[in-house]
């Protein structure tokens, strides 16, 4: 473990990390971030350009827009919302998959993409992303069903997803712009949904891609994020200890066996034969987020060696196809994302770092 | 009243000093229970907690460097020149008992059935290391199992605690309390506060941590030997409890504690 974990040394993996980002849009004439990057010879290599990330890539760019303003990120982020606009559905859905595969309306990948246009929205103060995210929320509530769960758009036939909880925070994020009290009503609702799901040790029943499987750490991460995010803008006290509950339970985790595993079932039994790296960066954002409200120093002492315990994995090394990328397991024939480079680990490491630089600020000694 | 001793290691210079302290004080000692450090689970818990370089520089410090020659930390060699000072010669645990005529027993866990035979008669267990210690021991000596706490109970519970009191702001002390089946959460006999210089670093105050334990033990053991004692049980909601610090809040926490800049 290093005492300059946050220092001048990472500062160049973040930068690595927003270069490899670009390179990942540039590869698509600016057209969407590529799902993934497989280290061979073609015909692998990039795939297309994979809207449901891009979405949520967009946050990352403008955060970082002013400390690396020679990377032009603002205009990259502007791009891929344009982008986004231009490929929604007359219904206000986004297809699911990667941009061109035959695919049908996600439910989930809509509501992540709803966090980049109101994210431009803000940024730019123009309508159209406004718009694109409106009829985004509308399909989504359209297709609530009766026990506020989603069933039609899932990524398997029938099975709703804990974690689309994130979809529920996705909408009420979109709702601090849009204030429609019906959108919150229902996403209350839905939230119970979800919350019903949760069993005596804090896990989440069907947190995982597929019924009856262990879930990657990094759906149980968006699980308890939407859960997070959603206490934060419901102000929900009870969620809020639900979440604080399960993140004392990863802490433990993380302490007691010295690293997470790759996968847990809903009784928190790990398959530690892989590390699911970006589900480390998303719980490291968990953590730190515990920690500035909370104040328990606790969550930021684990939001770094979760965070660190990834480090080793960044490729530093290589051509622009993969220099600052980072796996979906390690070793990076684990279980999640097999000898492939996505992009979203590289988007939450980048999301991680800048909370634990707020941190760490938080916490250094103030002049007296 | 008869008295036992964990050891948690045969190098320890901590459970040498203590024994050394006791006899100084005429103190019988009916046995020392040494753990053996080379046990597959237990380095394997010390590698997945401090991660293969840490394990290995504690390994080095605590261990290697009584055989060579190597750079040891502040925190060891302030404990090495206390117990210079006193005459005392750095031997194994072991060695110190066979001069002293103290009989001692090597177990591989505090827990086996050969550790609990070797301390039914126990009234009083001095703990000075050796892991997690169980109900089935708990439950053998009349009075208990006396712990030296580097921390304020119940405030703060677990790991580093030394550094968890400096970084939140909460004055240092050592706690002797009597363990029972939870982490740090037995009854309270006495909390002593600490004032350490504020221009030393956290291994400094460490090392003076070490020698601190042996007197604080000291005294609890003969606090409780006279009968002049009492049991606080803890109201673990007023703490936490606390892991392994990363280094980078070891460094703020030693900024802070320097500047003593705490957030109120």
């Amino acid at each position: 473990m290093s005492v300059d974990i946050l220092g001048e040394m990472y500062e160049r993996r973040v930068e690595s990390a927003l270069k490899w980002l670009k390179v990942s849009i540039d590869v698509n004439k600016g057209n969407g971030s590529s799902a993934y990057y497989i280290n061979c010879r073609l015909p692998l290599g990039w795939t297309k350009a994979y809207p449901e990330t891009t979405g949520y890539l967009i946050e990352t760019l403008y955060d970082y827009a002013l400390s690396f303003p020679e990377m032009n990120l603002s205009d990259y982020a502007a791009k891929q919302a344009d982008w986004l606009v231009n490929i929604q559905l007359s219904s206000g859905a986004y297809m699911g998959g990667k941009v061109g595969s035959a695919s049908k309306p996600s439910i989930f990948n809509t509501g992540q993409i709803i966090f980049g246009l109101i994210r431009a929205y803000l940024e730019t103060q123009s309508t159209k992303y406004l718009i694109s995210a409106e009829n985004s929320c509308s399909w989504l509530l359209r297709n609530l069903e009766k026990d506020n769960s989603w069933l039609i758009g899932s990524y398997i036939e029938g099975y709703c997803p804990s974690y689309y909880t994130r979809v529920i925070w996705a909408i009420l994020y979109a709702n601090t712009v849009i204030k429609s009290k019906e959108l919150e009503v229902a996403m209350r609702k839905a939230l119970q949904y979800y919350f019903g799901k949760v069993n005596d040790v804090y896990g989440v029943q069907d947190w995982s891609f597929k019924k009856d499987e262990k879930a990657f750490t990094h759906t149980i991460a968006y699980t308890i994020r939407g859960f997070y995010e959603s206490s934060v803008l419901l102000e929900d006290d009870d969620l809020k200890v639900l979440v604080i509950n399960m993140a004392d339970k990863i802490v433990r985790l993380r302490e007691v066996k010295g690293s997470l595993a790759g996968r847990y079932d809903e009784r928190w039994n790990g398959d530690y034969s892989f590390l699911c790296l970006t589900g480390n960066c998303q719980l490291s954002i968990i953590l730190s987020k515990l920690f500035l409200e909370t104040q328990d120093v606790r969550y930021f002492n684990a939001s770094l060696k979760l965070f660190e315990d990834i480090l080793p994995y960044q490729k530093m090394r290589g051509s622009n196809n993969i220099r600052g990328s980072i796996a979906g397991s390690s070793p990076v024939y684990g279980s999640y994302m097999f000898m492939r480079y996505p992009n979203w680990p590289a988007k939450f490491f980048l999301d991680a770092y800048l909370l634990l630089k707020t941190s760490k600020e938080k916490l250094m000694p103030q002049k007296v | 009243m008869k008295l036992f001793i964990t050891c948690g290691y045969n190098n320890s210079l901590e459970t040498v000093g203590l024994i050394q302290s006791l006899v100084d004080k005429k103190i019988p000692i009916y046995g020392v229970l040494i753990t053996k450090a080379f046990n597959i689970a237990r380095i394997r818990m010390y590698v997945r907690q401090l991660k293969p370089s840490g394990f290995y520089r504690k390994f080095k410090d605590k261990i290697v460097s009584r055989y060579l020659s190597v750079k040891r930390s502040e925190e060891s060699l302030i404990l090495e020149t206390y117990l210079k000072e006193r005459g005392m010669k750095l031997i194994p645990v072991s060695s110190y008992c066979k001069q002293n005529d103290i009989p001692y027993r090597f177990v591989t866990s505090l827990n086996s059935y050969p550790s609990r035979e070797y301390i039914k008669e126990s009234d009083l267990v001095v703990y000075s290391g050796g892991g997690l210690i169980r109900k089935e021991f708990l439950k053998i000596p009349s009075v208990g199992v006396l712990n030296c706490h580097s921390g304020p109970l119940p405030a703060i519970r677990g790991m580093n605690v030394l550094e968890w009191s400096l970084l939140l702001g909460i004055p240092p002390a050592n706690t002797l309390h009597l363990i029972d089946e939870g982490v740090d959460t037995g009854d309270i006999i006495e909390m002593i506060p600490k004032k350490y210089p504020l221009d030393e670093g956290i291994s400094h105050l460490r090392g003076k941590n070490h020698i601190d334990f042996i007197e604080d033990m000291t005294y609890g053991v003969e606090k409780i030997l006279a009968g002049d004692y009492n049991r606080t049980p803890q109201n673990i909601k007023e703490g936490k409890q606390y892991y392994i610090m990363h280094p980078m809040l070891r460094s703020i926490a030693e900024s802070r504690y320097r500047t003593r800049s705490y957030v109120e």
